[in-house]
Formats: C-alpha cells, structure tokens, sequence
C-alpha cells in the first residue's frame, strides 16, 4: 500500500487547493473592480495582464507598506475600498500599498488565453469580476473591457 | 551473417566442437528475440504522444480548469504506476518515475494555482513539494529523493511571501521555524549524504534569512549562524560524516573569511556596534572550548569571531592580515600532519589573489607585473615539493 500513498496524498493536496480556491465563491461576496493593465509581461508560465486599480485609492491617514482591506459595491456598481488598516482585522484582505493604490497579490495578474494579452492592454478600461471571502481571500473569476 | 561464417570456420577449423556451437545457436537465438525491439513501434508512439502534446498545447486555455489539473493528475499517477511496474519486474528505475511523479505534482499544483487566476507568489507550492520530496527520502531512503527536496526547498526561501500570508518579506516566523524544524529533522533522521550537507545548508540559509526577518542590518549574521550550527554536530553519528562535514564548516568559513574581507576593504560606511562584536567574542570563546574539546579540526574557524574587532580598521589591513596569517598557517599545519592539500593550497592561493586585486587593483598594470611573478614562484615551489615528495619515496597527495 505504501507504493500508492504518495499519489493518493498528493491528489488529496492538489483536491484541497481547488476546494479551497471554489470555497471563496462559495461562502464570498462577488465584486466589480474597476481596472487598468499596466507593464506589459510574458514570463515563462504564461501570458497574464498586470492589473492595477484605480478604485482602490486609501485616505491620506494609512501609511504605506501592508495594509487590511474589505470592500464594498460603490453606487457606480464598481467596487470601492469599506474599510481600511494598517492593522489586521476580522474578514479582512492583506494587500500591498506603494505609489498611489492599494494592490491585492492575488487580483495583481490574470491569465489569459495566448495571444489575447496585447488586447487587454491596448483596451485599457478593463473591469475585473471577484469573489471574497468571509475571511479574507480573493479570487478572480473573469477579466473583461469596460463598456 | 558474419557469426554464423565465423562459427563454421571455429567448427571446421576443430576450435569447437558441434554441441558447442549449437548452443551458440541456441543462446545467440534467444537473445536477439529478447532484445528485437520494435522499432517503428516506437518511433510511432512517440509521434503520437508528439501530436497529443501539441494538440493539448494548442487548446490548453480552452480545455475547462477542472480537466486540466485532471489530465496532469493522470500524468503524475501513471508516473507512479510504472514505478511500481519497474519496482517489482526490477527493469528501468523506479527512483527516476518517482522524481517524474514528483514534477507531475508540482505541475499539477501549478497548473491548479494559474487555472484559479491565483497568485504564484507564495511560498505553498514550494512547501508542498519539498515536504513531499522528504517523504519520498525517508520512505524510499534514496539520494535523488534528497536533491529534488533540497531544489523545491529552494523556492521556498527564493519565493516571496510566507507561509499561509501573501505578503512579508522573504520569510515570516512560521516558515523560519517550520524550515529549521525540518532541516533539522531531516538533518538528524538521516544521517547519510548528500542529506546531511544538504539539510545543514538550508539550516545556514535560514539562520541568513533570519537577519531579514528581525530587521537588524548587521554584517556579522554569517558568522554567528555558523557558529551556532557547531554543536549540531554533536547529534551526527557517524565519525566518518562527522569528519566529511568539517569540510563543509571549514570551506562556509573560507568563503566568509574572503567575502568579509573584500566588503570591508571596499566599503566605507557599514559599521558594526562594540556590543555586538564583544558579544561574537566571547559567543566564539565559548564555541571553541566546545571545538576544542569535540571537534578538533574545527578550530580554524575561530579567528572568524574576532571579525566584529577587526570590522573596525576601514581599510581592512586587520583582516588581510589575520586571513593571510591564517591561511599561512593552516597550509604549513595540514602539510606537517600529511594530510591532502588541495583546499589549503586552493584557499591560500585564493587569499592572495583577493589581497592583490584589493589592494592593488588601482595600480594594476604594475601588480600585474608582480602577481604573474608571484603564481611562477608558487608554480615552481609546487612543482620542487612534488619532487622532493616523490625522491622521498612518498605517494604525492
């Protein structure tokens, strides 16, 4: 039996990340997120667009460097920043804050089918759809142009 | 056919007799149908397995997440089935199917992660594998399990983010305690090579991690982290690997001795505070009671616990003389005791050239002129110790 646990068990690990990643749009909230690409970038593991999101602008008051965000749907349909803070808190999403917007690792790039890249980012005006959880992770579901 | 003409002719010729050569017949026989290989047959299947390649390349962004993570699965099960094939028919190599299987998880972790859209950036995937790695190891108890370990978990410390947390520099204080525990772990429970060295280098990349991690800017954390890594030598069991990984400890030295060296000599604005350098002191006194009583030939790497002193002279002159002294020292000691050369001399030879193009780099043109006439007179002086090791009626080490 000890020939077939090592792939039993990685098979479990790969099914654990996969539920993990769907748990988020199970029990999470789904967003409209205003978005522009921004440095072009064809590394080795695909093509993705870098995005950036001029919606996710923080009060003078929050210093940079790591920072806790929720959201909410703003009265455009996008989605803005609720709440914002240096410290951790409760349902919160850890992101990044430099230059000017706050930056969400996993909302930072998207992959998209070979070919397609330059489109997105001669299109400029994109919006990204994305579900958040209840605590606090995110997850893109669909990159298109804003009409 | 040429053998069955040489046979007649052996036959013929009362070389051998007609029984002999029937089972020449016989064998020959039977072991060219054991080896005819069908050919075309593989030739076709590997141009089958070409175009379902290239068939899946093109779609690969259309195929639906779910199958993609699935075909890859399949990928890293069939890996480990032919492993078991190979294992118990004992053809092929079981070992390089496992490693297969190994790729094919981590390729499947990633292909999960991208089909997600979700971040690469994390350290989880390099976790994964490298634990995965270490159970093959401890199961299978076999040294590529130990490299493929030791290549995953350097992703790891290359990777951005920590465990669990998307966002911290190099590495937070979970993962720094998860890898030294199981550095650690590893280290101990196997006790075989390359593991041992290895485990120990993760233990020494983790203890440099560290500085980042508690934000203190010193320059002395490669020589506190070697230090602290001595008495792990205590829980090695066997003499001969203790003895293999003085090497391990003498060459992290060396290597740090000559960086340290060139830093200081071309900086001029780090600085080191007084604590600190009593501290590594007095930390190194007590190391060395233990080298001394333990480890013996260890205690060349002493003289690193006075650098935090030394760090004080801005030109360095210190340093150039204590590494130069040392490195002296240390040729004439192992030549005395007849012990093999090779990395005193590699070492001292190194001192020399790192001292030179320091000190000397703005008059190069004429250090050239001296430098070249340094490495003859070490030529000639190789070249006259061999002779002489040789009339000795010695083996030239």
């Amino acid at each position: 039996m000890k020939r077939y646990l090592f792939p039993v068990l990685q098979i479990i690990v790969v099914l654990g990340v996969i539920l993990s990643f769907y748990s988020i749009s199970w029990f999470g909230d789904s967003y409209r997120f205003r978005a522009e690409p921004y440095d072009p970038f064809s590394p080795v593991y695909g093509e993705y667009v870098m995005l950036q999101y001029p919606d996710l602008k923080p009060a003078d008051s929050v210093k940079k460097g790591l920072v806790y965000v929720t959201f909410t749907t703003g009265s455009d349909g996008y989605a803005k920043i609720d709440r914002i803070s240096n410290d951790r808190f409760f349902g919160s999403v850890a992101g990044d804050y430099y230059d000017k917007y706050v930056t969400i690792p996993q909302l930072n790039q998207y992959y998209v089918e070979q070919g397609t890249g330059k489109g997105y980012e001669d299109a400029k005006k994109l919006e990204v759809k994305a579900d958040v959880s209840p605590w606090g992770t995110v997850r893109a579901t669909d990159l298109s142009v804003r009409k | 056919m040429a053998r069955q003409t040489k046979l007649m002719e052996w036959q013929q010729a009362g070389l051998i007799d007609a029984e002999t050569v029937d089972r020449i017949k016989a064998y020959e026989g039977h072991r060219q149908k054991k080896k005819r290989v069908p050919l075309l047959l593989i030739v076709g299947l590997t141009f089958v397995g070409l175009a379902l390649l290239s068939f899946l390349a093109a779609n690969w962004q259309a195929i639906p997440a779910l199958i993609k993570i699935g075909l890859v699965l399949v990928i890293m099960v069939s890996c480990y089935v032919l492993a078991d094939v190979s294992e118990r028919r004992t053809i092929w190599n079981p070992v390089a199917f496992r490693i297969l299987g190994l790729v094919a998880f981590a390729g499947a972790l990633i292909v999960t992660v991208q089909s997600f859209h979700m971040s690469m950036q994390g350290s989880f995937i390099g976790w994964v594998v490298f634990l995965a790695a270490l159970a093959h190891f401890f199961t299978w108890r076999h040294p590529a399990y130990a490299i493929v370990a030791f290549i995953s978990g350097l992703n790891i410390f290359t990777g951005v983010g920590g465990f669990g947390t998307e966002y911290a520099t190099f590495l937070d204080w979970t993962s720094i305690v998860l890898v030294v525990i199981v550095s650690l772990a590893w280290f101990y429970f196997s006790q075989s090579f390359p593991s041992l060295i290895l485990s120990w280098l993760f233990l020494y990349l983790s203890g440099l991690e560290l500085f980042a991690l508690v934000s203190y800017d010193g320059v002395l954390w490669p020589i506190w982290t070697l230090f602290v890594l001595v008495p792990l030598l205590l829980v090695v069991k066997q003499d001969s690997d203790r003895h293999f990984l003085y090497h391990l400890y003498l060459i992290v030295a060396a290597i740090n001795s000559l960086v340290y060296l060139t830093v200081r000599a071309e900086t001029m604005d780090s600085v080191i505070p007084l604590g600190e350098a009593v501290a590594l002191a007095v930390f190194g006194l007590a190391i060395g009671y233990l080298i001394y009583q333990k480890f013996r030939p260890l205690l060349w790497i002493l003289p690193l616990g006075l650098f935090g002193f030394l760090w004080l002279d801005e030109q360095a002159i210190l340093i150039a003389a204590l590494v130069e002294i040392i490195a002296f020292v240390y040729l004439i000691e192992q030549e005395r005791q007849g012990r093999r050369l090779t990395i005193p001399f590699v070492y001292f030879i190194a001192v020399q050239l790192t001292i030179y193009f320091i000190y000397a780099w703005d008059r190069l043109d004429m250090s050239l002129f001296f430098l070249v006439g340094a490495l003859l007179v070490f030529l000639i002086a190789g070249v006259l110790w061999w002779i002489r090791k040789r009339r000795e009626g010695g083996v030239p080490s």
